[in-house]
């Protein structure tokens, strides 16, 4: 048994005159937090879409706990344990953030009803463990796209999400709010059993957060499962930038 | 306080106690029983018919056919009972039943070829409307039963009308099902954000398809009421629905654009537009500027709503940008 949650072995694929992926690896070691790096179309969020079901890949196996999975779509990657974190876009804005968090399980009562106060009390929970000071009825659209993003967060884990893939996480929060959200992530490493794919742009956060980095460069790994220990910023943009004149 | 102020009901109901006194101040027959009588029954049908209209806002899709449904429902209701001398019960069911298949098709044929429902329900309002004309020849049915007769033009006591009883019930069921159930959370999910819903594993299919069946059914049941009232099954009924049936929701706060109806604003707004059609009549102004009057009400209501919908896209904007 390997201790790796999620493993992408050989992925390519193909679309109409591209090669997005090309015999792509990427392993996800269990509680880990893993920087996925890549130019824009090196076949970063084409690999994303492998692993949320949008797409299905040409070649390659995916490892979901040791098992061989394949998602026909991000409905059935999300029921087994994997959400994609995307900026406020998931949430339904004109609900509260409970019913949000609660959306695809709503309590009922005797009568078949929902029951809000229980939609309160249940998504309370999770905001506890998150430490969010946020009131669950609160009306989503009502919350700064820092808190919304949280929220997000929620909801994955209320979904019993196992993997969380943050897609530039950080692109629209303050430096203290991005501060706020590594602490969080650290301690959701820590404490829930979760392990993070994190893809950005901004390297200092990288460095600051991740354990293990993968690097894509035309759809190839330029690096896979590299420890942050062994590299420096130096080493990472190198891997990153196509060698244009070589 | 502040939570009642921020209800879209909160704000009409308020309109409307202090238009009502205002009027009845200025023409105290405007609270006679018999004007009270007149009153509950055009706010009972077009109730019915408002919330026929309201659940496809909810889900971001308009119902066209709303009239023509009614129309078709209400002529063949009638047809029933005159030409083949078949009793109320069985000719209410077959009417309900004809308003749930059309329902169906409109929402069938929206989903599953994608294109808007505005121009799916252009066409079976046509379709519908025809079929309508084609069975009647363009001529009513009169032979209606007692029973049919009294349910729309008897009072239980008072001024009060048999005919609110269905009306009031759908009003308080409609309210359940958008409140508290997951089919109706889920119809405003959907109406929100379409991509999200689905990922949240929200099926549309069934979602629009639900809400049309709906929409169907209860202007099935406007169609059949209207029969009640008027006591003959002409084929012009349901002919002006279109206009009130989007005015009473959109007064009510409704948000075109879907995700967003409230069913006391809507019922509300099904009060104020019966009232100011009521108040225009007793003050003696031509009627035929009630339809005017109509329009323009709907356009001050849109633009309220889409001030309100841009201040709140403004405000998250600033949340951003910091």
């Amino acid at each position: 048994m390997s201790d790796y949650i999620l493993e992408l072995n050989n992925i390519t694929k193909n679309f109409p005159g591209v090669k997005a992926l090309d015999n792509a690896n990427f392993r996800l070691k269990k509680k880990s937090i893993h920087a996925l790096l890549g130019e824009n179309g090196a076949g970063k969020s084409t690999l994303i879409k492998i692993i949320t079901g949008v797409y299905n890949q040409n070649e390659g196996k995916l490892f979901l706990n040791n098992q061989e999975k394949s998602f026909s779509s991000p409905n059935e990657a999300m029921n087994a344990g994997i959400s994609v974190v995307h900026q406020e876009r998931n949430l339904i804005r004109r609900f509260s953030v409970g019913e949000n968090l609660m959306l695809t399980n709503l309590p009922k009562n005797n009568l078949g009803l929902i029951d809000y106060n229980t939609v309160a009390k249940e998504s309370k929970k999770w905001l506890d463990i998150m430490e969010l000071d946020i009131d669950p009825n609160t009306i989503v659209s009502d919350l700064t796209v820092a808190k919304m993003q949280l929220c997000e967060i929620a909801k994955a884990l209320s979904l019993e999400s196992k993997i969380l893939l943050l897609d530039e996480p950080t692109s629209s929060l303050s430096p203290q709010d991005t501060k706020n959200l590594f602490a969080l992530l650290k301690r959701l490493v820590a404490e829930q059993d979760v392990s993070i794919v994190f893809v950005s742009h901004k390297l200092e956060e990288v460095f600051e957060i991740c354990d293990e980095v993968t690097v894509l460069r035309d759809g190839k790994n330029a690096c896979e499962s590299e420890q942050i220990t062994n590299l420096n910023r130096q080493k990472l943009v190198k891997l990153m930038i196509v060698e244009m004149n070589k | 306080m502040s939570v009642l102020l921020k209800k879209d009901w909160f704000g009409l109901g308020l309109v409307l106690i202090f238009g009502s006194i205002l009027i009845s101040l200025f023409k105290p027959a405007f609270i006679s029983p018999f004007n009270l009588y007149v009153l509950m029954l055009s706010v009972s049908l077009m109730l019915v018919v408002a919330m026929s209209q309201m659940i496809i806002i909810a889900i971001g899709q308009m119902n066209l056919s709303v009239g023509a449904i009614g129309g078709l429902v209400a002529i063949s209701f009638t047809g029933l009972m005159e030409v083949y001398s078949m009793s109320i019960l069985p000719a209410v069911l077959i009417g309900l039943l004809i308003g749930l298949a059309c329902g169906f098709i409109n929402g069938y044929i929206t989903v599953k070829t994608g294109i808007s429902a505005f121009i799916i329900t252009l066409a079976t309002l046509y379709i519908f409307k025809g079929m309508n004309l084609g069975i009647t020849e363009a001529q009513p049915f009169y032979e209606i039963p007692e029973a049919v007769k009294f349910f729309g033009n008897a009072k239980i006591f008072g001024p009060i009308p048999y005919l609110v009883i269905i009306p009031i019930i759908i009003t308080v069921l409609m309210w359940i099902l958008m409140n508290r159930t997951s089919l109706g959370r889920y119809m405003l999910a959907y109406g929100n954000n379409v991509q999200s819903s689905e990922l949240i594993g929200i099926s549309s299919t069934k979602i629009v398809i639900y809400a049309h069946v709906i929409s169907g059914l209860l202007a099935a049941i406007g169609g059949m009421l209207v029969v009640c009232r008027l006591q003959l099954g002409t084929p012009n009924i349901g002919d002006s629905w279109l206009l009130p049936s989007f005015a009473a929701p959109v007064i009510g706060g409704a948000i075109l654009a879907g995700g967003k109806v409230d069913v006391i604003a809507t019922a509300f707004g099904v009060i104020l537009v019966s009232i100011i059609s009521q108040a225009l009549v007793i003050f003696k102004i031509d009627p035929f500027f009630v339809q005017i009057f109509l329009g323009f009400m709907i356009l001050l209501a849109v633009f309220i709503n889409r001030y309100r919908e841009y201040r709140e896209e403004r405000r998250t904007k600033v949340f951003s940008d910091e």
